[in-house]
């Protein structure tokens, strides 16, 4: 009897695995998106040997580039010291023109393109697998991070936050293919979707739309969280599709996404996805997707 | 007799070694997930940060196929939901991924291993490559979905094959102590 409930236990295991391939990819193929305790219990308890791992790592490599591999230094010190005095012309040049536009824009009635306040966390966990891209930075809820918070660097946008730890946060990358911005194009105003494609970004548009190579692209900051203008990448490549509708755009993002040593979380969150948590509580996040839709 | 036992400082250390020695049948199960956890940590943070964009390798796939052979059913899929929840809350893949790779891994091994004998080279190398190409084209396949271009790129295909070799010879070295003539049986009976 024992032996019989056993081998039906058994039969169920089986076709219930056999069908949960037809069950995933019936989803919305999204990553996990949670703040929630249980969920990531695997990552709090991995969290403080990472961080020990990549302050290690950082020492050792600190202490090898500022006192061991110092060859080129004498060189470099030498250019370095004549852009210094190249740029401090130019930064004199630079801030008589600020002051005159922000006379300018206090004049128009614009309100300045970011005012929120941000967070700056230290990266310390590297791109795990080259086909589904995140990073690891050490700020977390404790520290204000939360959900759907955009990330930058000083040279463009780096991703969003998808999920918080009390001392972490993961971020979703610019460059993943999951990933999709609302962008603009600088120089023509024209909007479109950016997709992250391996290294790079792609963006399909009309084929009437007019780009050209090396234009820049901005966060349109419609939707997803994104202040309004904070630069994206550039344009490298378009190509024509056969149907002669669309041509698709690549763009280089103007992060070095190998390099990036700290970022910015901007506290210009998801303004809708706020307003659901705010309505609903952090709980509403961790619901299934038909839970969501009925509350 | 017990007495007479060494009791020393680098008797009591081996012994202590010998007990946490990372493997994947330890004989609890608290020691098998705090070992899972270690092995995911040497995974997704030291190995990339050693070895760079070469170091994106897959050691809980042939983890885990000692597992599937070794353990206890129930206990075994407890380990792949914890190996799977690791990896999905830590990368950017769509949730549900590893789940579903993991329990199919896991019931087809539960249900062929007691008709093998575990004592031979063959079916290990065949279960390793077998368990890590089903996690390559499960991960293409949803790649394919998202981003149809990645699978075009060369330096794919010698990532992949550089995991496949690395995850094979590392569960072999993981099964050694099994496949001897007079080594013990690993299915629980």
């Amino acid at each position: 009897m024992a032996r019989h409930k056993t081998r039906m236990l058994w039969r169920v295991i089986l076709v219930a695995t056999l069908l949960s391939p037809f069950v995933f990819f019936s989803s919305a193929l999204r990553p996990w998106t949670s703040s929630s305790q249980m969920t990531l219990l695997s990552q709090e308890i991995l969290y403080p040997f990472e961080y020990i791992w990549n302050a290690s790592a950082g020492l050792v490599v600190r202490v090898w580039s500022h006192y061991v591999a110092l060859t080129q230094v004498a060189t470099q010190n030498t250019a370095l010291i004549e852009d210094m005095n190249l740029l401090k012309t130019k930064i004199l040049d630079y801030e008589e023109k600020q002051l005159e536009i922000s006379r300018l824009r206090q004049l128009l009635g614009f309100a300045q393109h970011f005012q929120g306040t941000h967070i700056v966390a230290e990266v310390i966990g590297t791109r795990s697998y080259p086909s589904f891209k995140t990073i690891r930075i050490s700020e977390g809820k404790r520290d204000g991070v939360k959900i759907g918070m955009p990330a930058v660097t000083a040279e463009g946008v780096v991703g969003r936050v998808i999920r918080t730890g009390q001392k972490f946060a993961d971020v979703h990358l610019l460059i993943d293919s999951n990933f999709n911005l609302d962008v603009l194009l600088q120089r023509t105003r024209v909007r479109g979707v950016l997709k992250g494609a391996d290294s790079y970004c792609v963006l399909k548009l009309n084929r009437r739309a007019e780009v050209r190579i090396g234009d820049t692209l901005i966060t349109s900051g419609i939707i997803g969280g994104f202040a309004k203008g904070l630069p994206v990448g550039r344009v490298v490549r378009i190509s024509y599709e056969s149907d002669n509708i669309s041509q698709t755009i690549t763009v280089e993002p103007w992060t070095n996404f190998d390099r990036i040593e700290e970022v910015i979380v901007l506290e210009n969150q998801d303004q809708e996805l706020q307003k659901i948590i705010e309505t609903a509580g952090d709980a509403w996040l961790n619901k299934p997707f038909e839970d969501q839709k009925g509350g | 007799m017990q007495g007479l036992a060494r009791n020393d400082f680098f008797t009591r250390s081996s012994r202590w070694a010998r007990d946490w020695r990372l493997r994947p049948n330890s004989g609890h199960l608290w020691k098998d997930i705090i070992f899972l956890l270690c092995i995911a940590f040497i995974q997704m943070t030291v190995l990339p940060s050693l070895f760079g964009s070469y170091g994106y390798l897959d050691l809980i796939t042939p983890w885990l196929v000692v597992t599937f052979i070794c353990q206890r059913p129930l206990k075994a899929l407890c380990l792949a939901s914890i190996a799977a929840i690791v990896l999905e809350t830590r990368l950017a893949v769509p949730a549900g991924l590893y789940l579903c790779i993991y329990w199919i891994l896991c019931s087809l091994l539960i249900q062929i291993r007691p008709a093998l004998s575990w004592r031979y080279r063959t079916p290990w190398f065949v279960c390793y490559v077998g368990a890590t190409l089903w996690v390559l084209l499960f991960e293409s396949f949803v790649i394919n979905f998202l981003q149809a271009d990645l699978l075009a790129e060369p330096h794919y295909f010698v990532h992949a094959l550089l995991r496949l070799i690395v995850a094979t010879g590392y569960g072999m070295y993981l099964s050694s102590e099994w496949m001897n003539i007079d080594a013990e049986e690993p299915v629980p009976q």
